[in-house]
C-alpha cells in the first residue's frame, strides 16, 4: 500500500513539475523571442510581463468553444489530447534521482517506472503522438489543416527512423534499453556522459527531435505563410490552447529524454556536486535544452519541405547507420 | 487480483474497439478504434510480462502501420463509405454459418488442446533472472534464431526494392492508359506532360 | 554460429551476394543490362555446381535450423536450373516490354534463395521465413510490368491470396508450437507421436495443408492461378509454374512426413480428395481456354493434382517411400517441360509484341512461320500430355505406378483418365500450329536472342534426355529421398 502511495506522490510531483513549467516556458519563449529580435517581448502583465501566460490562459478559457459545422466532431474533440497523453507516459520512464533512496524509512526508487524497454517505449509513444496532429487536421475538414497534417505526418514518420537509429549506438554502449541503466552507465564526471562518444548520435537525435516537435526551422506543418496554422487552423479557445500546451509539454519531455540519454540524467556534471539533489540537476539541464530549442527557433529561417526530407533521408539516415556501424565495430574490437 | 481486473479491462476495451472497427462506416473513426484496440492488446502483453512485445506492438502496429492507413485515408479523403453495391450479396448469409464455426473452433482450440509447458523453460521468473525480456529475446534472436533472423532481413530488403520498383518515377517508360493489354501504351514522360 | 555452419548455405550465400551485387551494379548500367544478366546467370550456375559439389555431405547447421543432405541438394540444383532457364528467357522479353531492369534478376535470385531455404529447412520458423522470402519476391515479380493493368492485377491477386495463405499456414504452425513447445521438425514430430493423434492435431494439419495448398494452387484454392499466370510477365509465369510449386512440394513432403507423421491417415485422405478435385478442375477448365497462357495455368493445376495423388499415396504407404521419389522425379521432369512451353510463349511474344495475344488463333500457321518454335512447342505439349519418349511420360509412369503400389489403383485410373482428357487441349495447340491457316498476315520475324534459344534448347534436351534416359534423375531422386527418410 505504501508503495502505491509513494508511486502516486512521485507521479503527481513529476507531472506537476512538468506541467507547471509550461506557463513559464511559454513566457520565456516570448521574452527570448523578443530579445533575439531586438524587441521587448511581453511587458504589461505583471512585472516584466511575467504573468502574460496566465493572462493568456484566462483569455483562452473564457473564449467561446467553436467547432466548425463541417468538422468531424468526436475526432475534432479528442485530437488535442492524443498529442500530450504519450508525453506524460514518457515522463514516467525518466528517472529523477538514484534508486533505492531512504525516505521516511521507506526505500523508494526515484523513477515512476523502470521499464526494461524504456527507450523503445519512448519511440513508440512518439509514433502514437503523430495521430494527434494527423487526426486534428483531418477532422477540421479544411484544406490547410489537411495539408498541414499530411506534411507533419510524413515529417514525423521520416524523422522517427533516424531518431531511433541514432540511439542504437548509445544502446550498444550502455547495453540496456532502460533509462535507469543508461543513467547509471553515465555515472561519474561529465566526460563519462554519452554525448561525447555519441556526438553524432546526439546531433542527429537533437535535430530530429526538433522535427518531431514540429518546431521552427522544421515547422512546415503550421507554416503560417502557406498553411494559415496547419492542423490548428480551425481550433480556437482552449482547444487551441491544448495544442500549444501539448507542444510545450512534449518539448519538456523530449528535453528530459535527451538529458537522460546523453547528459547523465539527474547526475551532477562533477561528482563533488552530487550533494545537490538530482531532481534539480535534471530540471536545470532540461531548461537548458528547452532554451536551446528557443534559440534555434528564433534564429534560423524555415526549411523548405524537400530540404527537410533531404536532411532526414539522405543525410541523417546514412549518418545514423554509419554511427551505428562504427560504434558496433569499436565496441566489438574492445 | 489487480492483474485479473486489468486484464478484463484491457480485453473488454480491445473487443469493444474491434467491434467498433467493423461497425463504423466512417473510416477515420474505425482507424482510431483500431489504434485503441492495438494499444489495449499491448496492455494485455504487458500484463503477461512481455514488455518488449508490448512496446513493439505499439511501435510497429499502432505507430507505423496505422499511420500509413491514416495517410491513405487522408489522401483519398474518404469520409463515409459509400453504400456500394456488393458483388456477392449472399456473403452476408455466410456469416451466419461461418461465425459460429469460427467461434466453436476458437473455443475448441483454447479448451481442448493440451498446451505444452513453455518451451525451453522461459517462465517469467527465468526471464527476469536472465536479465529481462529484451536481453533474453535478443540473445535468442542472435544465437538460436540467427538464420531466420537473417532471412527476415532479406525479406525486408526485397520489400524495399519492391517499393522503389513499384513507386519510383521514371522517364521513357510506357504507360498503358485504357486497354487491358499492352496496346495504347505511351511513354511516361508524355503522360506527365499531358495531364 | 561457427564457420562450419556456413558450409550448408554456400549456394544461398552465392545467390544473396549476387543479388546484392546486381542491385549495386544496376544504377551504373544505362540501357544494356547484359552485365546483370551475366551476374545472375553465373550465380545460379555457381550455386547449382556448388550444390552438386556438396553432395555426399550430411550436416545440420544453425542449431539444427537447416540441413545439408541429398534431399536439399536435389532441390537446390532443381531451383538453380529453373532460375537459370528463367533468367535466360527474360532479357529479350523485358526489353520488348520496355522495362528491363536489374532488380528483376535480384528478385529472382532472392526467390530462389527462399525456395532453397524451404527445401533445406528442418525447423518450422526457418521454413516459414523461406516461404515468405519466396512469396514476397514473387508478388513483386508478378507486378513487374507496373504500367500494365493485367500485371498489376496479377500482383494484387497473388499478394492478397498469398498473404492470406501465409497467415493460415502460420496459424497451423502456431497451434503445433502451442501443443509441443518446439519448432524443430523432429522434435515436433516426436512430441506429437508421443501424445497421439487428436482433433487438434488434425486441425493444425488441415491449416498447414490449406495454406500450402494456396501456394501450390490446389483446387479449391487455385482461383488466383490463371489470373496471375496470365498477367505476370511470361518468363515470370514460367518460373511461378515450376519454382514455387516445387518448393511448396519440397516443404510439404518434409513437413507432412516428419511433423505430421502422427496424422498421416488424416492428411492422406485429404490429399486424395483434393487430388481428384484438383485434377478435375485443372483439366476441365483447361479444356475451355482459348488463351494458351491461361490454358497452361490450368494445366499446371492439373499437374499439381497428379502430384497430390502421389502425396496421398505416400501417406498411405507407410514406410515405402517410392511415391516420394516419384514426386521428386515428376517435379524435375515437369520443370523442364513447363519452362519450355512458357519459353515458347515468351519467344512468340517478343516476335510480335503488338499482335501476339497468346490466343490459340495466334498459333495458327506457326509450323510454317517458325518451324523450330513449333516443333519445340509440339515436343513440350507431347511431354505435358505424357507421350512415351518424353519426360512427362516417365514421370507419370513412375508417379501413377507408385499410386498403384499404395493400393490406390482406382486413384491411378482416375489420374490416367484425366491425363487422357488433357491430351485434347495440349494436342489442340499442335493442331493449330501445323494444320490451321493464319487469319492475318504476320510480320517477318526477328532473329531469336541467344540466351532464349539456349534456354529453349536446354529445356528440350532436358525433356528428351529425362524421357529416354530417366535412370540418372531417378537415381538422384531415389538417393536423396531414400537416404533421408530411410
Amino acid at each position: 500500500m505504501t508503495d502505491f502511495i509513494f508511486l502516486l506522490i512521485k507521479a503527481i510531483l513529476w507531472v506537476a513539475v512538468g506541467v507547471g513549467m509550461v506557463p513559464f516556458i511559454i513566457y520565456f519563449e516570448r521574452k527570448f523571442a523578443g530579445f533575439f529580435q531586438s524587441r521587448m517581448g511581453p511587458t504589461y502583465a505583471g512585472p516584466w510581463g511575467a504573468l502574460q501566460s496566465f493572462g493568456d490562459m484566462a483569455k483562452l478559457l473564457s473564449k467561446e468553444d467553436l467547432i466548425p459545422d463541417w468538422a468531424d466532431k468526436p475526432v475534432f474533440r479528442i485530437a488535442p489530447y492524443i498529442l500530450f497523453v504519450p508525453a506524460f507516459i514518457t515522463m514516467a520512464l525518466i528517472p529523477f534521482g538514484p534508486m533505492g533512496v531512504e525516505i521516511f524509512g521507506h526505500t523508494v526508487d526515484l523513477v515512476i517506472a523502470d521499464f526494461d524497454a524504456g527507450v523503445i517505449m519512448f519511440l513508440a509513444l512518439g509514433s502514437v503522438a503523430v495521430y494527434g496532429i494527423v487526426f486534428a487536421g483531418w477532422a477540421s475538414n479544411n484544406h490547410w489543416s489537411l495539408l498541414g497534417s499530411l506534411r507533419s505526418g510524413a515529417q514525423m514518420v521520416s524523422y522517427e527512423i533516424s531518431m531511433g537509429l541514432s540511439l542504437v549506438g548509445l544502446i550498444i554502449l550502455s547495453g540496456s534499453l532502460s533509462f535507469v541503466d543508461i543513467v547509471d552507465a553515465q555515472a561519474g564526471n561529465f566526460w563519462n556522459w554519452y554525448f561525447i562518444p555519441q556526438i553524432v548520435g546526439f546531433v542527429i537525435f537533437y535535430v530530429s527531435s526538433i522535427a518531431e516537435l514540429n518546431r521552427a526551422p522544421f515547422d512546415l506543418a503550421e507554416a503560417e505563410q502557406e498553411l494559415v496554422a496547419g492542423h490548428m487552423t480551425e481550433y480556437t479557445g482552449m482547444r487551441w490552447g491544448l495544442f500549444m500546451f501539448g507542444e510545450y509539454v512534449n518539448m519538456v519531455v523530449v528535453s528530459a529524454v535527451i538529458v537522460t540519454l546523453f547528459f547523465g540524467g539527474w547526475r551532477a556534471p562533477i561528482e563533488a556536486l552530487n550533494f545537490i539533489p538530482g531532481f534539480i540537476w535534471l530540471v536545470g539541464k532540461v531548461l537548458f535544452f528547452v532554451f536551446m530549442y528557443m534559440w534555434i527557433r528564433w534564429t534560423l529561417p524555415r526549411y523548405r519541405y524537400n530540404q527537410l526530407m533531404d536532411i532526414g533521408w539522405k543525410l541523417f539516415l546514412p549518418l545514423a547507420i554509419a554511427n551505428l556501424a562504427v560504434t558496433a565495430l569499436i565496441v566489438s574490437v574492445n | 487480483m489487480a492483474e485479473k481486473l486489468l486484464f478484463i479491462v484491457f480485453a473488454a476495451f480491445a473487443v469493444a474497439g474491434a467491434l467498433g472497427v467493423i461497425t463504423r462506416s466512417n473510416v477515420v473513426h474505425g482507424l482510431i478504434l483500431l489504434v485503441f484496440t492495438f494499444i489495449n492488446v499491448a496492455g494485455i502483453f504487458l500484463l503477461t510480462q512481455a514488455h518488449f512485445l508490448a512496446v513493439i506492438q505499439i511501435l510497429v502496429y499502432a505507430g507505423a502501420i496505422l499511420v500509413l492507413f491514416a495517410f491513405v485515408v487522408m489522401f483519398l479523403n474518404l469520409r463515409e463509405f459509400q453504400q456500394e453495391e456488393q458483388f456477392h450479396r449472399g456473403q452476408k448469409w455466410a456469416v451466419v454459418v461461418l461465425a459460429p464455426v469460427m467461434l466453436a473452433e476458437i473455443v475448441f482450440v483454447v479448451t481442448a488442446v493440451t498446451w505444452s509447458s513453455v518451451g525451453d523453460g522461459f517462465t517469467p521468473e527465468a526471464i527476469a533472472a536472465q536479465g529481462g525480456n529484451v536481453m533474453v529475446l535478443g540473445e535468442q534472436l542472435f544465437t538460436k534464431m540467427l538464420l531466420p533472423f537473417e532471412i527476415a532481413s532479406l525479406i525486408l530488403l526485397v520489400g524495399m526494392v519492391g517499393a522503389i520498383l513499384l513507386a519510383a518515377k521514371e522517364d521513357g517508360e510506357s504507360v498503358c492508359l485504357r486497354e487491358w493489354d499492352d496496346d495504347d501504351c505511351v511513354s511516361a514522360s508524355l503522360v506527365e506532360r499531358e495531364v | 554460429m561457427t564457420t562450419q555452419d556456413l558450409i550448408p548455405i554456400i549456394p544461398e550465400l552465392i545467390l544473396v551476394l549476387a543479388a546484392c551485387l546486381v542491385l549495386v551494379v544496376e544504377p551504373f548500367l544505362k540501357v544494356d543490362k547484359t552485365a546483370n544478366v551475366a551476374i545472375a546467370l553465373t550465380a545460379l550456375l555457381a550455386s547449382g555446381v556448388v550444390a552438386v559439389g556438396l553432395a555426399g555431405r550430411e550436416q545440420a547447421a544453425f542449431t539444427n535450423m537447416i540441413v545439408l543432405n541429398e534431399y536439399a541438394i536435389f532441390f537446390k540444383v532443381l531451383f538453380a536450373a529453373a532460375g537459370a532457364l528463367t533468367v535466360m528467357m527474360s532479357p529479350r522479353y523485358l526489353e520488348a516490354s520496355g522495362r528491363h531492369m536489374g532488380e528483376y534478376y535480384a528478385l529472382l535470385l532472392f526467390a530462389v534463395v527462399g525456395m532453397d531455404v524451404m527445401a533445406a529447412s528442418r525447423d518450422l520458423i526457418a521454413f516459414y521465413v523461406g516461404l515468405e522470402l519466396m512469396a514476397v519476391s514473387s508478388y513483386l515479380l508478378a507486378g513487374f510490368l507496373r504500367y500494365q493493368v493485367r500485371s498489376n492485377e496479377a500482383a494484387m491477386k497473388y499478394f492478397l491470396t498469398g498473404a492470406f495463405a501465409s497467415a493460415i499456414t502460420l496459424y497451423g504452425i502456431s497451434l503445433v508450437y502451442g501443443m509441443t513447445g518446439a519448432t524443430n521438425y523432429e522434435q515436433v514430430g516426436a512430441s506429437l507421436l508421443a501424445s497421439g493423434d487428436s482433433l487438434a492435431v488434425g486441425l493444425a494439419t488441415a491449416l498447414v495443408l490449406v495454406g500450402m495448398g494456396f501456394k501450390v494452387s490446389v483446387a479449391p484454392f487455385h482461383m488466383w492461378t490463371p489470373d496471375v499466370y496470365q498477367g505476370a510477365p511470361t518468363p515470370v509465369a514460367a518460373f511461378f509454374s515450376v519454382g514455387p510449386k516445387a518448393a511448396g512440394f519440397s516443404a510439404m513432403l518434409m513437413v507432412f512426413l516428419t511433423v505430421f507423421e502422427v496424422s498421416s491417415p488424416t492428411w492422406s485422405v485429404l490429399f486424395i480428395v483434393l487430388a481428384i478435385l484438383t485434377m478435375f478442375v485443372g483439366n476441365a477448365f483447361a479444356l475451355t481456354q482459348k488463351n494458351v497462357k491461361r490454358m497452361l495455368a490450368y494445366s499446371s493445376i492439373a499437374h499439381v493434382g497428379y502430384l497430390l495423388a502421389g502425396l496421398g499415396a505416400l501417406g498411405r504407404s507407410g514406410t515405402d517411400l517410392v511415391a516420394g521419389e516419384s514426386i521428386l522425379f515428376y517435379l524435375a521432369a515437369y520443370t523442364f517441360m513447363n519452362l519450355g512451353a512458357f519459353g515458347i510463349l515468351a519467344y512468340l511474344k517478343t516476335q510480335q509484341p503488338a499482335t501476339f495475344k497468346y490466343s490459340l488463333a495466334d498459333f495458327a500457321g506457326l509450323g510454317r512461320r517458325s518451324p523450330w518454335a513449333a516443333v519445340l512447342m509440339g515436343l513440350f505439349m507431347f511431354s505435358l500430355t505424357g507421350m512415351p519418349g518424353t519426360a512427362g511420360f516417365v514421370g507419370k509412369l513412375y508417379l501413377f505406378s507408385s499410386v498403384v503400389k499404395a493400393d490406390l489403383a482406382w486413384l491411378a485410373v482416375i489420374a490416367v483418365l484425366f491425363s487422357a482428357v488433357s491430351a485434347y487441349y495440349y494436342l489442340r495447340v499442335i493442331v493449330y500450329m501445323f494444320f490451321r491457316e493464319p487469319e492475318v498476315e504476320y510480320a517477318t520475324k526477328e532473329p531469336i536472342s541467344g540466351p532464349l534459344a539456349a534456354s529453349l534448347a536446354l529445356s528440350a534436351v532436358g525433356v528428351v534426355v529425362i524421357g529416354l534416359l530417366p535412370a540418372w534423375v531417378l537415381d538422384a531422386a531415389q538417393s536423396s529421398f531414400g537416404n533421408f527418410f530411410g
